[in-house]
């Protein structure tokens, strides 16, 4: 059951507080954090439940490097100018 | 009677902030375009940060003037005072003495508002009359509200929807400073609406909250977007740290054999260490211990690599330290050590041989934060835990060689009592991130 975890509680280091798995599972468009398995490694066998609930091209997904971080700027800026673009035509 | 206090009048305030890139032996590599791979120029980013700051980032100039504007806000908490800990040495039955130079003292609480009152002065001066960012837990967000309203200008922060819902008083403090939140994604951008339409549900991301937060700078000639660590003129901002500590330990008579701090993106420990490089370029004996997480050793067992600055891969390539572009450490209790990227200038400083990392365990580091919180009075962040947790290392290292330490109190903890509970409570465990795990990351840095 992919909901077996979703109340465990973990660290994020990216936000700077504690979440519940439910939140690592679900943030990207509804498919896992690509930090899941280094920061429930050692909380449950995570490999195991990726492999369980997800396909290999939602895998892909999940853990093809994601946008962004801090210092992407240059690359954020470019898609956000050719949003602004795009809404106002 | 042991001096406590070592504080320093307003007119001892530095009225500059040094540079260390000029110092560095074999300077600091350039940030690399990702598409061409050459050096990237500040004018790609102009459109989002003021020329006056990207001048900095680039600025091979040993001093650069603090403004008079900025230095009569910085005066309200600084120069902030060094501190002798004298019942922390006692606890220990050190005879090393163990001074800090406490930035818990900032209106809000850390030494984040070093950089946000620079950093929005700059941006006024230059007609901005906004600034975006984006935050988590808010420490971020926080100096900059503070630091854009002593200059007069608005400030929106893109704030996590899961974090905007779970730090209530983070979220408080911005209101309070004047600040405009709200909870990413919003219905302010576009990016924030396509989200909230495809995923109405959605706890949002640290990544669709800088997205919103640069959709919102890039949109408005009235708006540009700050961050707070790893950039050049971040760390030369946070150098009045060390400059003061610097005249504080010669009021003391002392000199630091060790100077300690935390490392995350590299931005306090820096703040305190750099103004003491030329000294030690100049044959002083002084150690540079940056002291990171166990579970995130980006210093201690990562390597130099011309690597990708975030997950995405899409960042100027930087010259840092890093466990690879795709490591993402295990999760602790540190807010603020979150980059697996350091900051070129730390990386450069370790690559100089300049710093010594090492690593601590995030259970000593929590019990080091509650020894000195019931001897010196004051609760620590979790990530200044880890300065303490290197100061007590050293101070118990060689109980018959005692040395002067002087450690970078970046924050205070008041906000992340949580933390506290979850510590005593046993819900924290150490972590050691498996070599294999770290040599498998390194297996995919980009080749150069």
């Amino acid at each position: 059951m992919i909901t077996q975890h979703d109340d465990k509680e973990g660290y994020c280091k990216m936000l700077g507080h504690f979440l519940t798995f439910n939140y690592c599972r679900s943030v990207s468009n509804n498919l896992p954090c690509n930090k899941v398995l280094d920061c429930w490694f050692q909380h449950f066998a995570i490999q195991e439940f990726i492999d369980k609930n997800y396909t290999v091209e939602e895998q892909e997904l999940i853990f093809t490097p994601q946008k962004p971080k801090i210092q992407s700027l240059s690359d954020i800026l470019k898609q956000a100018q050719k949003r602004l673009q795009e809404s106002k035509s | 009677m042991t001096t406590k206090k070592i504080v320093l009048r307003d007119d001892q305030m530095p009225t500059q902030w040094y540079n260390v890139g000029p110092d560095i032996p074999n300077g600091l590599l350039p940030a690399l375009d990702p598409e061409t791979k050459e050096p990237m120029g500040p004018d790609k980013l102009g459109v989002i940060f003021p020329m006056s700051l990207l001048e900095q980032e680039m600025s091979d100039e040993r001093f650069i003037d603090i403004p008079e504007e900025v230095q009569d806000v910085l005066k309200i908490w600084r120069p902030s005072p060094m501190v002798r800990a004298t019942s922390l040495e006692k606890a220990l039955g050190t005879k090393s003495k163990i001074y800090f130079k406490n930035e818990g003292v900032s209106p809000v609480g850390s030494h984040k508002a070093n950089s946000a009152v620079p950093q929005a002065y700059y941006n006024a001066k230059e007609g901005i009359k906004r600034l975006a960012t984006e935050t988590g837990a808010g420490q971020w967000g926080s100096a900059l509200s503070f630091a854009t309203q002593k200059f007069g200008i608005e400030c929106k922060v893109y704030m996590v929807r899961v974090s905007f819902d779970q730090k209530p008083y983070r979220k408080s403090m911005m209101h309070t400073f004047g600040a405009e939140i709200v909870s990413s994604p919003s219905e302010d951008t576009v990016i924030g609406r396509q989200i909230r339409e495809q995923y109405p549900d959605t706890p949002g991301s640290l990544g669709i909250a800088i997205s919103e937060a640069i959709e919102d700078a890039a949109g408005r000639d009235d708006t540009n977007y700050a961050l707070g660590s790893v950039l050049n003129h971040v760390i030369l901002h946070q150098s009045i740290i060390g400059l003061e500590a610097k005249k504080q330990m010669e009021i003391a008579g002392d000199y630091p054999d060790v100077i300690i701090g935390c490392c995350g993106g590299g931005s306090n420990f820096a703040g305190l260490a750099v103004p003491y490089v030329p000294d030690y370029l100049d044959g002083k004996k002084i150690r540079f211990v940056g002291v990171e997480p166990a579970s995130c050793p980006t210093l201690t067992r990562g390597k130099l690599a011309y690597d990708f600055g975030d997950v995405a891969q899409s960042t100027p390539l930087l010259n840092m330290y890093t466990l690879g572009h795709d490591f993402i450490p295990p999760g602790i209790h540190a807010g603020g050590l979150r980059y697996h990227g350091m900051a070129p200038i730390v990386s450069a400083m370790v690559r100089e041989n300049i710093i010594d990392p090492i690593k601590v365990q995030q259970l000593e580091c929590f019990e080091a934060g509650v020894l000195f919180a019931r001897t010196e009075g004051i609760i620590p962040a979790p990530e200044t835990c880890h300065a303490i947790r290197g100061a007590i290392i050293e101070a118990t290292r060689e109980l018959d060689k005692p040395q002067t330490i002087l450690f970078n109190f970046s924050g205070h903890g008041l906000i992340d009592m949580a933390s506290y509970d979850k510590y005593f409570s046993g819900d924290l465990h150490n972590y050691d991130y498996p070599e294999e795990a770290i040599a498998a990351s390194m297996k995919k840095l980009p080749k150069i």
